[in-house]
């Protein structure tokens, strides 16, 4: 070892942290080299300032307020699911973004990725020029909807395509198997399964006066978008992107079943998720990937931001894509609310025999909560898959 | 993981309050402390630490019991402050005791105790203060890995777990941390000579 290894090695020879191989070597060097023996020395006494910092004691309150909070989770986790408010509140710019995606899968016919569901839709395109100008209209969905755009995209929208995915996430799928509906007015965002009679007019929305109307009753879709950005150094363009993103409310995507705190890709020094990304088209090209997810206001932010920042030629934004996810959530509420039926019958019947009944039924309907959850949160959520590709 | 560990994360899975409480009466002091020198102020440190403890709750279900409790605590108490932090980048970060502040690198008491402390008593606060104002003058990665080892006590290895990256990024983390601490502090020498440190 010479001094540069044992400055390097020093605070894990304090922390007794090195093996005895290297240990053996350090402390041979120090023996012999009274510059590295002060730097010890120092480091030592640091060592020991750090920890006699005393530990602050926790505020005042802090239990009891702690306690309210757990207290309020539980509540609200077994609460009725389905009394619930809807927390998306639907609104002119939701449609218009709705109905500038839409028209877009329709005509930039680009290849639609997310998550593990992959649609391919149209045309394959290669080519990011070919898309570019499609791109241009939905540089800021949130834009086109504040002007008054919306009315005439969704006019224009008539022989548009509303897509709607099955529930086996997981599944790939091609042209051929995704369910491709025509619009009908009136009926295009009611839920599928509510009847008529469910609808309550005055919980009906008119936007735009184009007669569009939709229930009142919750309806959930997970809203996804691509993003291509070309840079030089795509590793720092990544942390551009990142910047922007925190700069604009952004989080990096953790699924359901992260529960490890979420977004735990935050912990990294770079807190980056790169992956190795094969496009189809190009020669086996590497590309760095991240999902972010968004509101619907920021995103528009965010994308004016790349665009900003990387230069409009740079950037190509994908389609905006609506996966249904009502009759998910549906089926989920009627499943609670039928644990929770069950639940009370036992207990009511107060029989001994079934507490191992009523937990294993408590158990699948937290389940199930978790799930309705988790469907509500994301459907509150744009998530974008953002690619960066070396110029 | 004790027995009596496992049996209350059993309760807490199955939405026992009291039994995560017990779970986490161990951590609360150390996770507040943690979020405090993250975030260098007492009101968010304490918005932060319970926000960690209501993730841990919620997602209890899903703990696979493969990782100890602590560092899965630790990890989303982490998460927690990094993505606040993050949020917030552009914005001040004020110094941890609130009546410190760094001016042309100097350090000056803002409100000074109204009775004289002892000679002794004062001089070691004074010595607290000026190692917070080193401290939170790292960047949050090191700050991190200092704080999680000498506050926290924490092994190399956990602190790798914690944050999911390699042993070797803790190592070099916490030894830059501390040169930077030494460098901050061999300002005044008198900090590093043995009687000052007890």
């Amino acid at each position: 070892m010479n001094c540069a290894d044992v400055r390097e090695n020093i605070s894990a020879y304090a922390d007794d942290e090195l093996n005895a191989s290297k240990r053996k070597l350090f402390e041979e060097h120090v023996s012999s080299c009274p510059e590295c023996r002060k730097e010890l020395d120092d480091m030592v006494r640091i060592i020991k300032l750090c920890r006699s910092m005393p530990l602050h004691d926790l505020p005042e309150g802090f239990r009891d307020e702690l306690h309210e909070k757990l207290t309020a989770a539980v509540s609200k986790n077994h609460g009725s699911a389905g009394a619930d408010k809807p927390k998306r509140k639907w609104t002119a710019r939701t449609f218009a973004s709705i109905a500038a995606g839409i028209l877009l899968i329709f005509l930039g016919g680009s290849i639609v990725r997310f998550g593990m569901l992959s649609v391919k839709l149209g045309a394959k395109s290669s080519a990011p020029a070919e898309t570019a100008s499609a791109a241009g209209a939905a540089e800021s969905p949130a834009e086109t909807a504040a002007d008054g755009g919306a009315g005439v995209t969704m006019a224009e929208a008539d022989d548009s395509v509303l897509i709607q995915y099955g529930q086996a996430a997981g599944e790939v799928r091609d042209t051929a198997d995704a369910e491709i509906k025509s619009i009908e007015p009136g009926k295009f965002f009611a839920a599928p399964r509510l009847t008529e009679a469910n609808r309550s007019c005055e919980d009906d929305e008119r936007i735009n006066g184009l007669g569009l109307t939709m229930a009142g009753k919750e309806t959930i879709s997970y809203k996804t978008s691509e993003m291509y950005v070309s840079a030089e150094d795509p590793a720092s363009a990544l942390d551009t992107v990142m910047t922007l993103a925190t700069h604009n409310n952004g989080a990096l995507y953790s699924d359901e079943n992260d529960l490890d705190g979420g977004g735990q890709r935050y912990s990294q020094g770079s807190y980056l998720s790169k992956q190795q990304y094969d496009e189809p088209q190009a020669e086996s090209m590497t590309q760095l990937k991240l999902v972010l997810t968004f509101t619907e206001t920021d995103y528009g932010n965010f994308t004016a931001a790349i665009n900003d920042t990387f230069g409009a030629a740079n950037v190509q934004t994908g389609a905006f894509v609506i996966e249904d996810r009502t009759d998910e959530l549906n089926m989920l509420v009627d499943q609670a609310n039928s644990y929770d039926k069950a639940i009370r019958e036992l207990e009511r019947k107060d029989d001994e025999g079934s507490a191992a009944e009523i937990d294993k039924l408590k158990k699948e309907k937290e389940d199930a909560d978790r799930r309705i959850e988790s469907l509500r949160l994301n459907s509150d959520f744009i998530t974008v898959d953002v690619y960066i590709n070396k110029k | 993981m004790d027995q009596n560990e496992r049996l209350l994360i059993s309760k807490a899975k199955a939405g026992d309050v009291e039994a995560f409480e017990q779970l986490i009466e161990a951590y609360q002091k150390k996770v507040y402390n943690l979020a405090l020198r993250m975030t260098g102020n007492q009101d968010d440190a304490a918005d932060l630490a319970q926000e960690a403890f209501i993730r841990v709750f919620r997602s209890i279900s899903g703990f696979k019991e493969q990782s100890s409790f602590s560092t899965w605590v630790y990890r989303i108490t982490t998460n927690v402050c990094l993505d606040e932090i993050r949020k917030r980048k552009n914005r001040k970060v004020i110094s941890i005791d609130e009546e410190i502040h760094m001016d042309d690198g100097d350090i000056k008491r803002q409100v000074i105790s109204e009775e004289p402390l002892p000679d002794e008593l004062a001089e070691r606060e004074e010595l607290r203060s000026i190692v917070n104002a080193a401290i939170n003058s790292l960047p949050e990665d090191q700050r991190i890995v200092l704080t999680l080892r000498d506050l926290n006590g924490l092994s190399y290895d956990e602190i790798a777990k914690i944050l999911d990256c390699p042993g070797g990024t803790v190592k070099s983390r916490i030894n830059r941390a501390r040169q930077a601490l030494r460098n901050v502090l061999s300002a005044r020498t008198e900090l590093l000579i043995d009687d000052y440190v007890k």
